[in-house]
């Protein structure tokens, strides 16, 4: 349907306007800042080409924050995507009071990563927590969890994909449902075993679904903030420092702008190629 | 005879494939016990902390024993007090406000650009349109640090605008809406405008009071995007009156560490809204986030 100017302006304008300036425009800022270096004795900005860049890969703090971040994200996202698949499968089963275990497996989506990061802060207080009480029960000693240097990472990751896996369930749930029961019919009737049905019915048919939540996942996890600065501020020694709390901490606490979003514009490169690997490890083969 | 023989092992194959299925669903059952406890113990231990005396939770934690998880004295003093003493009552009308502003404005606005971009013929629709798509695609934490510049510059920091304003437009909510007014018949919108409406009157009088399923899908991802926001908010509203409640959490719990039932009271606070609305609209919910799964 054809309308005149003045309408169509009328009704794209406020998002088209929106989107541009609070979506896209931040994007050209941080790759503007990146190159800009602030002087604090004249206080001019000097333009300084790639030197912010360049300056990350002798900086130790910085190397240290890449390191930690691709191993949690090495770790994290492959656990994340395939307990997602295992649970939305078991969560798929027609066993009696499904819709009851269903139901709960939302609850997590109600509960922000800031709110899980405080929930768990305090269940794994070293001193008088409840996981430690929990595990003394067993006899197992006590753990230092957070406070530890090789054990903070993993109690992040613990946390992160305690609502990260419900949450990348729901979208392989939802996939699993459009499947018509009469595929899995046939496939019985011609006698396949239980894992052949996965591998040759379920999974192409979920594949795109999967490809989402690992995209999905791998986006949100390489910008995990909220537990590295509620819970450990990076520590201890360095070992949560993930680059989004340096990306932070560059901007706000040592007020460095164009490292900060040298660091951002980084960690938006590497996403773009774990992201491109990932659709291109995925994709559709029938397509 | 044979055909006798053929019988009984076809019935025994049919027993163990009997008993397979049910040594199959006791293990799906005990892994799914198993996985639930593990999501669901620390959602109750914090309900049950909130409403018990603080003391009382260091009291009976270690060694660990049945008062661990059940309470001996019930009381709502930790939720009296977070208001009375910690003006939690503000932090919940600052995120009310945010997030039901986002919600309003957002669905008028990006329901408008959605019809537009569903029944609207144009020169660079499918441009505009990849756009769109592509700032959806663009995670917000990512520009949050810029977007703070942007604010500042503006002269927004700390106020609701800074936190309302960036969350309007939405490039799934746009999509939402979209496909749904692309559902609708053409004629329907060609008769009312022979009918003599405008189409300020078509927008408002047809379009959106039609679209309730998208604008409720589109109403619980605005207002949830809103409501568990943490760092954009961090960056650009961190004075107490403007603190939004995840901000307000966090910040609680970085200076009151062992103010148990208190922080847990406030977790429970922070969770009980969405699952409220999630409760009777989760089949929205779904529908909304997975839609973004699915591309044309």
């Amino acid at each position: 349907m054809r309308v005149r100017l003045r309408v169509l302006l009328m009704f794209l304008i406020p998002a088209l306007l929106g989107l541009f300036l609070f979506k896209f425009y931040p994007i050209l800022l941080a790759a503007k800042e990146s190159l800009f270096t602030d002087s604090f004795i004249s206080g001019t900005r000097k333009f300084v080409g790639l030197a912010n860049y360049k300056l990350l890969f002798g900086d130790e703090t910085f190397l240290n924050a890449l390191k930690v971040t691709l191993w949690f994200n090495i770790l994290v996202n492959p656990l994340q995507v395939i307990l997602a698949i295992l649970l939305a499968l078991m969560l798929n089963q027609k066993v009696r009071g499904i819709n009851f275990f269903r139901s709960l497996f939302y609850l997590p989506v109600a509960i922000a990563v800031p709110i899980a990061s405080v929930i768990w802060g305090i269940l794994l207080n070293p001193n008088q927590g409840f996981v430690n009480s929990f595990l003394s029960f067993f006899g197992i000693p006590a753990q230092p969890f957070l406070v530890n240097q090789s054990q903070a990472l993993y109690c992040i990751i613990l946390i992160v994909s305690w609502i990260g896996v419900s949450y990348w369930m729901i979208y392989i749930l939802a996939a699993l449902q459009e499947i018509p029961a009469e595929l899995y019919e046939a496939a019985r009737v011609d006698g396949a075993s239980g894992f052949n049905v996965f591998a040759k019915i379920t999974l192409p048919l979920i594949k795109r679904a999967i490809a989402f939540i690992a995209v999905g996942a791998t986006t949100s996890n390489f910008l995990m903030f909220a537990p590295a600065y509620i819970l450990t501020r990076g520590g201890p020694s360095g070992s949560t420092n993930l680059l989004m709390y340096e990306a932070y901490m560059s901007a706000f606490s040592y007020s460095d702008m164009g490292r900060s979003s040298a660091i951002v514009m980084f960690l938006l490169l590497i996403i773009l190629l774990v992201v491109l690997l990932e659709m291109r490890l995925l994709r559709d083969n029938e397509a | 005879m044979q055909s006798k023989m053929e019988y009984d092992v076809l019935r025994e194959h049919k027993n163990s494939i009997k008993i397979n299925e049910i040594q199959w669903k006791v293990f799906v059952y005990l892994l799914l016990v198993l996985y639930t406890f593990f999501v669901i113990a620390p959602v109750l231990v914090s309900f049950i902390s909130s409403i018990r005396p603080g003391e009382d939770i260091f009291k009976n934690i270690m060694p660990f024993n049945w008062h661990t998880l059940i309470p001996s004295r019930v009381t709502v003093d930790a939720y009296i007090i977070l208001f009375r003493d910690y003006s939690f009552g503000r932090v919940l009308i600052n995120s009310f406000l945010v997030a039901v502003a986002t919600v309003v404005g957002g669905i008028l606005i990006n329901a408008m650009a959605g019809l537009a971009f569903a029944i609207f013929r144009f020169r660079g629709r499918n441009i505009l349109f990849l756009f769109v798509l592509i700032t959806f695609m663009v995670p917000f934490e990512a520009i949050s640090i810029p977007l703070f510049q942007l604010i500042n510059n503006l002269g927004l920091v700390n106020s609701y605008w800074a936190l309302i304003l960036p969350g309007l437009a939405n490039g799934l909510v746009i999509f939402l809406f979209r496909q749904f007014f692309m559902g609708l018949p053409i004629t329907l919108f060609e008769s009312a405008l022979i009918d003599g409406a405008n189409w300020f009157t078509i927008f408002t009088k047809l379009a959106l009071p039609l679209s309730r399923p998208a604008a409720l899908s589109a109403g619980i991802l605005l207002f949830i995007t809103q409501w568990e926001a943490f760092f954009y908010p961090l960056l650009v509203a961190n004075k107490p009156e403007y603190r939004v409640i995840q901000v307000a959490i966090a910040n609680f719990f970085t200076q009151y560490q062992t103010l148990w039932n208190l922080l847990f009271a406030a977790v429970v606070i922070a969770a009980i809204i969405p699952i409220v609305l999630l409760l009777p609209l989760q089949r929205y919910y779904v529908q909304a986030i997975t839609q973004s799964g699915i591309k044309e």
